[in-house]
């Protein structure tokens, strides 16, 4: 027990919401105990422990409950079941700032800042010295800090929660916001820190942060505790959640973006499928594989005319590539109510690796809008990786590269 | 200029009230042979005490909100804040008693016998505003209603607690309805300090600090259930 630096146990965070105001004031006068509210759980069942000198890397979705997760931690949200030990001392940097009083200048933020209670006068000189160093706000140290710009209370921020070595440092998101320069200042003093045996609790979109300096990631997605481990592994099953599909499957049900959808539904699309003819075995689609997507699809009404269309989309929603059953003189006669039909596009996947989606269409002639049956955006996401070759650009186009001339 | 103005603006305002209100209004306040300047000294022995109770209890009710920029960052018992907020009024409170005890002076008019009871007064009248207000604080998280509607009381009370006035134009039928103003009751004593020269009546007081006891029990019992809902609420 005693090298666990910090224990969470089946932390859950719910918020009561009551119907108005006065039954929420109601619930004051009796002392908490109505209980006509609504629940809404923000995180679920969250448990870990982290030793000493031991980090911690936080992914999920916008939403998922990262940042509550952390409030916890740092003491400034209460939990409503499960508890936490912590056996060290604690600095965070929360959304970009540590309770700033906006009247005040930096300077006298920093001389006042909680952090600094237990200190000497002379320590707190020191340190104050190393902050205004470090953070290079120059003559804006002595402006109030409402004027300051978000990077520029991030700067003061990081640098304020630093200058003391904790024994956990908790930062949120806080190096997105500083500029390019400012970040790796932030980061060598991360890995600093860690070297002297801090242990970092980071929540950051950014892969590398956490492959860098985390010996274990947890993965929350819909408030709950998806997975905790290897954070290579852990960061493989988040790419796999916002691309839109988990590693085992491809199927359609597994999308998380809201398909936008129209038409008049005589045909439509049951089933969308991406198989890899080039290994089987391996569910991930590397630059220059073959893939196959195969349409299936049911008509509902007889139809004498349908046209089927697949569109593949960048992540900025640029047409990378589409055809149709049309253009690719491809009759599919007519079709009776009630029958069944698969149309596989089959191709040489020279995409750059980036995730990409799926649009279909279902009309009657040539141009979709003359008789749509169905037309849906980003029915499935899937994605592409590098392997081996590296080349920037949405296109493989397999350069070979010679000297011609001497 | 900063920190002077908590000095002129009490200046500003005895003079206003020694220079007009005592000689435009003529109010009888009830002294044997009254001279036009104590109508003034009334004047502002009852706002600089009103005041006090005023700034007290607004900021108080909103002291969950008003210090939520520190708290939702830095994990500090809430409380403490309950603590700094009435230390502030204090300390803007003190400048204009310090002037207005000059003024005393310098009119020969500072009750040397009784001044010293104006302490322990202050201290009920403190812990009663507060033992109130905290309770509203609460129930302001969750309606912030409640804020405003005690601001407009609060202008109501003003002029339902003789204050500008004597309690001598209310007719004495009426005058059991005034125990029920709390706030009276420490007024009426300043003013038997500082105007009339008269000897405290204590017994409100004590009952008033009773009430305050039970006050701030319940609002430690509240805070101490609601605690979690008043973060996540603010």
């Amino acid at each position: 027990m005693s090298n666990n630096l910090l224990i969470v146990k089946n932390l859950t965070k719910s918020y009561k919401k009551f119907n108005n105001k006065f039954l929420a004031m109601l619930n004051v006068l009796f002392f908490n105990s109505l209980k006509n509210y609504q629940q809404h759980t923000v995180i679920e069942n969250i448990s870990f422990s982290l030793k000493k000198g031991e980090s911690l890397g936080i992914v999920g979705l916008n939403g998922a409950g990262k940042s509550t997760l952390l409030k916890i931690i740092s003491g400034v949200t209460l939990p409503t079941s499960g508890h936490f030990i912590s056996n060290g001392t604690i600095s965070a940097i929360l959304e970009l700032g540590i309770g700033f009083n906006e009247e005040f200048t930096g300077r006298e933020n920093v001389y006042a800042a909680p952090l600094f209670q237990n200190l000497s006068k002379k320590q707190i000189h020191k340190l104050s010295y190393e902050i205004f160093e470090f953070s290079e706000l120059g003559k804006y140290i002595d402006e109030k800090v409402k004027v300051y710009s978000s990077g520029m209370r991030m700067r003061l921020a990081f640098s304020l929660a630093t200058s003391v070595s904790p024994d956990i440092l908790i930062i949120d998101e806080a190096l997105s916001v500083g500029d390019a320069y400012f970040q790796h200042k932030c980061l060598e003093r991360i890995r600093d820190l860690k070297e002297k045996g801090t242990s970092l609790i980071i929540v950051s979109h950014d892969k590398q942060v956490i492959l860098n300096f985390c010996d274990k990631a947890i993965l929350i997605d819909k408030s709950k505790q998806k997975m905790i481990g290897n954070p290579i592994k852990v960061l493989d099953t988040y790419n796999a959640l916002i691309s839109g599909y988990a590693p085992e499957s491809f199927s359609k049900n597994d999308f998380i973006t809201k398909k936008i959808q129209s038409g008049s539904k005589k045909a439509k699309v049951t089933n969308l499928s991406i198989i890899n003819l080039s290994s089987i075995k391996d569910k991930k689609i590397y630059v220059g594989d073959y893939i196959k997507i195969v349409i299936e699809l049911k008509v509902d009404e007889i139809i004498d005319d349908l046209v089927v269309g697949l569109m593949i989309r960048d992540k900025y929603g640029n047409p990378i590539y589409g055809t149709n059953t049309f253009h690719q003189n491809i009759k599919l006669g007519k079709l009776k109510k009630n029958s069944n039909i698969n149309i596989s596009f089959s191709f040489k996947a020279n995409l750059g690796p980036m995730t990409y989606s799926i649009t279909t269409g279902l009309h009657s002639t040539d141009g979709h809008l003359a008789g749509n049956y169905e037309w849906t955006d980003s029915l499935l996401y899937f994605k592409v990786e590098e392997k081996g070759n590296f080349f920037i650009g949405s296109n493989f186009l397999d350069a070979k590269v010679n000297i011609d001339d001497k | 200029m900063g920190g002077l103005w908590s000095i002129i603006h009490p200046i500003i305002m005895i003079t206003i009230y020694t220079l007009i209100f005592s000689h435009v209004m003529k109010i009888k306040i009830g002294l044997p042979d009254q001279e036009p300047i104590d109508y003034s000294i009334y004047l502002c022995t009852g706002i600089i005490f009103w005041n006090l109770f005023s700034e007290l209890s607004t900021t108080t009710i909103n002291i969950f909100y008003h210090y939520s920029s520190i708290y939702k960052k830095i994990p500090i018992p809430i409380p403490v804040f309950l603590v700094i907020n009435t230390i502030n009024s204090i300390i803007s409170f003190l400048p204009i008693f310090i002037i207005f005890t000059a003024y005393l002076l310098l009119l020969n008019k500072f009750p040397a016998s009784g001044f010293i009871f104006i302490i322990p007064l202050l201290i009920f009248q403190i812990f009663f505003t507060i033992s109130f207000a905290s309770i509203l604080a609460v129930l302001n998280v969750f309606n912030r209603d409640i804020y405003h509607f005690y601001s407009v009381f609060l202008s109501l009370l003003f002029w339902l607690t003789p204050i500008v006035y004597s309690i001598n134009i209310i007719p004495s039928k009426y005058h059991y309805l005034l125990a029920l103003n709390p706030i009276y009751s420490f007024i009426e004593n300043y003013h038997k300090i500082i105007v009339f020269n008269d000897s405290i009546d204590f017994h409100k007081i004590i009952f008033i600090f009773f009430i305050s006891l039970i006050l701030i029990t319940i609002f430690i019992f509240l805070f101490k259930r609601l605690k979690t809902e008043i973060l996540d609420n603010v």
